[in-house]
């Protein structure tokens, strides 16, 4: 009897184990990380998942969420995370520290604006004052500096988490924060500021979130690549196409009213196709040498360096298609 | 005489071999690496020397940070020190007093200082915020070991000088206190430690950019590994000398107490 119970036991262990096993040769497991309220800068991200749109291309999703982009770069770098949607800054910093961080495609255009207490009524009024901002590795951070630089004044930076900023702002402790949309349009919302400048004004079209990977990752399973780029491409046409479920989604996924929402959303821009605005890109890489946060010699050639951040094969194939 | 003397060389001897034992193994390490992400000693030196005449990205020296970090941590201590020293005195002094309030003491004991930080945001400003993270640290550790302390105060000390009809206050004064205070001096030690461990998260909020916790989190967006490491470094090495001084403050003033104790 009990050897009976005992060879059950085993062909029922054995029967499980293939089970599982057939589930995940099925299953290719993806890690994807985006940044924390970051709906309005990654609108097809958020698509992605709320729609399990990987997971219909036969994936097993792990979503990680991170502070910043920086956060993001740090578990691309260690191998913990195999695409993201991030800033393009964070992507150039970790480019020029020797990982071989790729750009797959655009996410936005422009969608950050520096929000000021009222006291502040002009641009060099900020001169020596202290202006929140989502990191010393952020793009926020890199226009606050152009700014600086272009009036000719000295902003002092502090660095904070971006939905920190606006109880930052309303206790006086800043006098001003530039974040990414919608932070800055609920900083106004609750009257603790006015939006002084939009990104649009700081640097034109200027290229701000991206869909990133590794070439170590596109090399070893460029069918992945593909797969994530073509479903990332598809969720981007859905929310182009179905706005207004779209906002509602933000809203639900930011914990903002949708006035709100649709308010920031002006500030930002959606191109598609989703290619990367390089000329921005080479700016800011200028500008990230400039101030120390890419070191010099580490960028041989400026041009080579910014072409090689850029791997619009996928996508331009897709589209194509 | 001589025997101690020898042995204090001795130690002084396989500590520095330690150390060197140590730089070899991560020279050897980090060249077999090459890799940006594990730099030699030579590139934290060079970072180290970059921090302290030229500063970090924001121009802020090191001994800047440094000076910041330390003011932070005093205050968080000393704050500490006054509130959880006289409170573990009154709890250990009038075992009631704690059994009446443990319901609230002790579930605080358990919330770390990091799980604050949202609460510190809103309702803080500033300084405060980082002393007051530190504090909560630095407090359960002084209080704690004061409180225990005097639970363990010698009876047979306490039952002479009350045949002899010392007053309450005598005893306190003449019996227990001398007795805690070895415990307490630990208790303070290694409640700064914790508070030196508060610190990286207390400048993990944001809101200034000077602090060697802000240092490091500063070289960790741009992923600079030799920067990073002089953080830690820096913080291990202040802790290291400040909680020599401790030891060394401690045998002065506490010397008498193996020469009175009849244990």
């Amino acid at each position: 009897m009990r050897s009976k119970l005992a060879a059950i036991t085993i062909v029922v262990s054995i029967l499980i184990l293939c089970l599982s096993f057939n589930v995940s040769a099925q299953q290719k497991e993806l890690r994807f990380g985006y940044l924390v309220a970051d709906q309005l800068h990654s609108p097809a991200v958020m698509i992605m998942k709320e729609k399990k749109m990987l997971e219909a291309e036969g994936f097993k999703v792990t979503w990680n969420e991170f502070l910043a982009g920086s956060y993001l770069m740090q578990f691309m770098t260690s191998g913990e995370v195999d695409f993201g949607s991030g800033g393009c800054v964070p992507a150039i910093i970790t480019r020029g520290q020797g990982v071989d961080v790729v750009i797959l495609a655009g996410a936005n255009a422009e969608g950050s604006s520096i929000v000021v207490k009222d006291t502040i009524k002009k641009v060099t009024d900020l001169n020596g004052k202290n202006v929140g901002t989502p990191g010393i590795g952020s793009i926020q951070d890199a226009m606050v500096d152009s700014l600086a630089r272009g009036n000719k004044i000295k902003i002092i930076h502090k660095a904070m988490k971006v939905s920190d900023m606006p109880i930052f702002l309303q206790k006086g402790e800043i006098d001003g924060f530039i974040s990414w949309a919608p932070h800055p349009a609920r900083a106004v919302d609750l009257k603790y500021g006015y939006q002084i400048l939009t990104s649009h004004d700081l640097m034109p079209d200027h290229q701000c979130c991206v869909l990133v990977s590794r070439e170590s990752t596109l090399k070893k399973d460029p069918e992945t690549a593909r797969k994530v780029v073509k479903t990332y491409l598809k969720a981007y046409k859905w929310f182009l196409d179905n706005q207004k479920e779209s906002i509602a989604m933000m809203a639900a996924a930011t914990g903002m009213k949708e006035e709100v929402v649709l308010d920031a959303m002006k500030t930002v821009k959606y191109p598609f196709p989703p290619h990367v605005n390089m000329p921005s890109v080479k700016v800011m890489t200028e500008g990230l040498i400039q101030t120390g946060k890419v070191e010099k010699d580490r960028v041989t050639d400026l041009d080579s360096f910014v072409k090689g951040i850029y791997k619009p094969e996928i996508l331009e194939e897709l589209l194509k298609q | 005489m001589k025997t101690g003397s020898l042995e204090t060389k001795k130690t002084l001897f396989y500590n520095v071999l330690s150390l060197v034992v140590v730089a070899t193994m991560w020279t050897l390490f980090s060249w077999w690496q090459n890799s940006p992400f594990f730099p030699s000693p030579g590139a934290i030196w060079k970072a180290f020397v970059g921090l302290v005449t030229r500063g970090d990205i924001e121009g802020i020296g090191l001994g800047s940070h440094i000076l910041y970090s330390m003011i932070r941590i005093f205050a968080g201590f000393a704050a500490a020190c006054v509130l959880g020293i006289p409170l573990g005195l009154a709890m250990g002094l009038w075992p009631k007093l704690y059994n009446r309030t443990r319901s609230v003491l002790e579930p605080i004991r358990f919330i770390p200082p990091i799980a604050w930080i949202p609460m510190a945001i809103v309702l803080l400003v500033g300084f405060s915020r980082y002393a007051f993270l530190i504090w909560l640290g630095a407090f359960f550790p002084i209080f704690i070991t004061t409180l225990l302390s005097v639970t363990r105060v010698n009876p047979v000390h306490v039952n002479v000088v009350k045949v002899f009809g010392a007053p309450r206050s005598y005893i306190i004064r003449k019996i227990v206190i001398p007795s805690v205070l070895p415990d307490i001096a630990t208790g303070m030690r290694v409640g700064l430690g914790i508070a030196w461990m508060c610190i990286v998260a207390a400048e993990m909020i944001g809101g200034e950019m000077v602090g060697v916790g802000r240092l490091i989190l500063k070289y960790a967006e741009l992923l600079r590994m030799s920067e990073i490491i002089v953080g830690m470094l820096v913080i291990g090495v202040i802790g290291f000398f400040m909680n020599e001084v401790f030891i060394i403050v401690e045998r002065k003033v506490f010397r008498w107490r193996a020469e009175v104790s009849i244990d």
